[in-house]
């Protein structure tokens, strides 16, 4: 019994990075149709650079989030402006194909940059675990939990609070409609890809403490989240988050009760059964 | 207050709207009758900006328009109630309205809201059920209530009767009236001829993309070419 909540607790708090990161990538899709084949290189940008600060600049990663998350959203809106603004009109497949080369090139100017080397941040604090009511919560997890909870709300109250999260959620539901409200869809699509090429870097910072870090872990990330994605529903936050923690918490199941080893393979299985009984997802909205 | 000139546009390569032609002046209600696929909700389109006219103008209050993002039309106060709502349906009918007044500053909305309620009082009592299940009639008045909050000055309708029961239809046109009488000009695109023309000051009869007729409505009413293609008389 401990055993089992010891690995709920343990995929529970994995999982709020992970829905934080494909509340990324499914708000991204909702406004714009297309799916950002370079997400997960993302979050690996956002592992590298937690990683950088702490080398270079003494800094602690979760501190580090402070100047990554706007310099990713920086990245984010340079990427929609310069690149995928010019290939959009030419349809979904030439998109989905231009960021999986986007993908291959960032995943492979990282190991140019930082080589293949497995690399791990270490903290002072993360040696002993937090022990509430007997169960091992690994510190630098439990922080990075808390943050990600903190953003997911703010995200959350910016998107059914404010004029500008509301036209996003607008733009996503009905793009013509949003148009004659006065929403400038083009500017509202390129704060949405910021937004989520933001969301992936600081997800990748808040992970950095507890995950090797090496240039191609993107790959990986990247097929988590489009499982988690398509469990959820395309285009759902709360389908994210439901997602998120389920894909997280089989996983952290399956690693204890199966096998280790097979962790990943028992979080595609349960993809392709989602796939086989519910095409729209958990929830079943499939949109057009 | 409204000048369209030989107004052109096209879908793709195929051209919709050949040479339309029209005024609103402040405080009237002017209808587009037609067929489908005559233009209507073409023309609509191309004067809330979704759509780019190929040629011709359009001044609102002698400023040209034609050309210019639907952000800009919508903040001049040409607001277009589309065509089957196209509300957001995962928010509630409160975030729709909210959305109407969009272009609007933050003080006001809270009257206007009030106002929007005031003429429907459903919605009042729906403001946190999510629009997309909504009931027709309660989408349209929604629909509208949405367009009101972006404080138009022209208030574009496209079919508000489409698809509702009868009764609903003529509380619907009995809205539109009463919204007219407040001071907004409409031009009001419908299928209903009938109602239409007997609601609207002047009329145009458009066909295969361009005007063919126009007039007072009740004059239009009566002409025995309109009685027969949209009357069936």
């Amino acid at each position: 019994m401990e055993t089992f909540i010891q690995s709920l607790v343990s995929g529970v708090l994995t999982g709020a990075l992970y829905a934080m990161i494909a509340m990324g990538l499914t708000v991204v899709f909702g406004v714009m149709r297309i799916i950002n084949m370079a997400h997960g290189e993302m979050v690996m940008l956002g592992m590298f650079g937690a990683w950088w600060a702490q080398k270079s600049w003494g800094l602690d990663p979760f501190v580090s989030i402070l100047v990554w998350t706007p310099a990713m959203f920086a990245l984010g809106l340079a990427i929609h402006r310069f690149l995928l603004r010019k290939i959009m009109p030419g349809g979904e497949l030439n998109v989905l194909l231009y960021t999986a080369g986007l993908s291959l090139l960032i995943a492979n100017l990282a190991l140019l940059a930082f080589s293949g080397d497995y690399r791990t941040i270490s903290l002072p604090y993360a040696l002993r675990p937090m022990r509430p009511f007997g169960i091992a919560v690994p510190i630098p997890l439990a922080i990075a939990f808390g943050i990600a909870l903190a953003l997911t709300t703010a995200l959350w109250a910016f998107l059914t609070r404010t004029d500008t999260g509301r036209a996003i959620r607008a733009t996503a539901q009905n793009p013509e409609s949003a148009a004659l409200m006065g929403v400038n869809v083009p500017r509202i699509e390129s704060l949405t890809f910021a937004l989520g090429t933001a969301l992936a870097g600081a997800a990748g910072v808040l992970l950095a403490p507890s995950l090797y870090l090496y240039p191609t872990v993107g790959e990986i990330l990247s097929v988590k989240c489009f499982v988690i994605v398509v469990l959820g529903g395309l285009g759902s936050i709360p389908g994210a988050i439901v997602g998120g923690i389920l894909l997280s918490v089989v996983e952290s199941l399956g690693a204890v009760y199966v096998s280790v080893a097979w962790k990943d393979a028992i979080g595609f299985v349960l993809f392709l059964l989602v796939l086989l009984f519910r095409p729209g997802g958990i929830w079943g909205v499939a949109r057009a | 207050m409204l000048e369209v000139q030989n107004l052109s546009a096209a879908y793709g390569g195929v051209t919709a709207l050949w040479d339309v032609s029209f005024r609103v002046d402040a405080g009237e209600i002017v209808a587009l009758i037609g067929a489908n696929g005559a233009g209507k909700t073409t023309t609509l389109r191309a004067l809330s900006g979704v759509l780019r006219a190929a040629g011709g103008s359009f001044r609102f209050h002698g400023d040209e328009l034609r050309g210019r993002p639907s952000m800009d039309i919508v903040a001049r106060g040409i607001v277009h109630v589309p065509e089957a709502r196209r509300l957001f349906p995962e928010m509630s009918v409160l975030e729709n309205l909210l959305m109407g007044a969009y272009p609007t500053p933050k003080p006001g909305r809270a009257d206007r809201l009030e106002r929007v309620f005031a003429i429907f009082p459903r919605l009042r009592e729906r403001q946190r059920q999510v629009a997309g299940t909504l009931s027709g009639g309660e989408q349209q008045m929604a629909a509208i209530g949405r367009g009101l909050m972006a404080d138009p000055k022209l208030l574009m309708l496209d079919e508000p009767s489409l698809g509702l029961a009868p009764l609903v239809v003529e509380e619907m046109f009995r809205v539109v009236r009463d919204i007219n009488a407040a001071g907004v000009a409409v031009l009001l695109v419908e299928q209903n001829t009938r109602h239409a023309l007997a609601l609207a000051r002047r009329a145009y009869v458009l066909e295969a993309g361009r005007v063919t007729l126009a007039g007072p409505g009740p004059e239009l009413l009566a002409n025995p070419e309109v009685r027969k293609a949209y009357l069936g008389l």
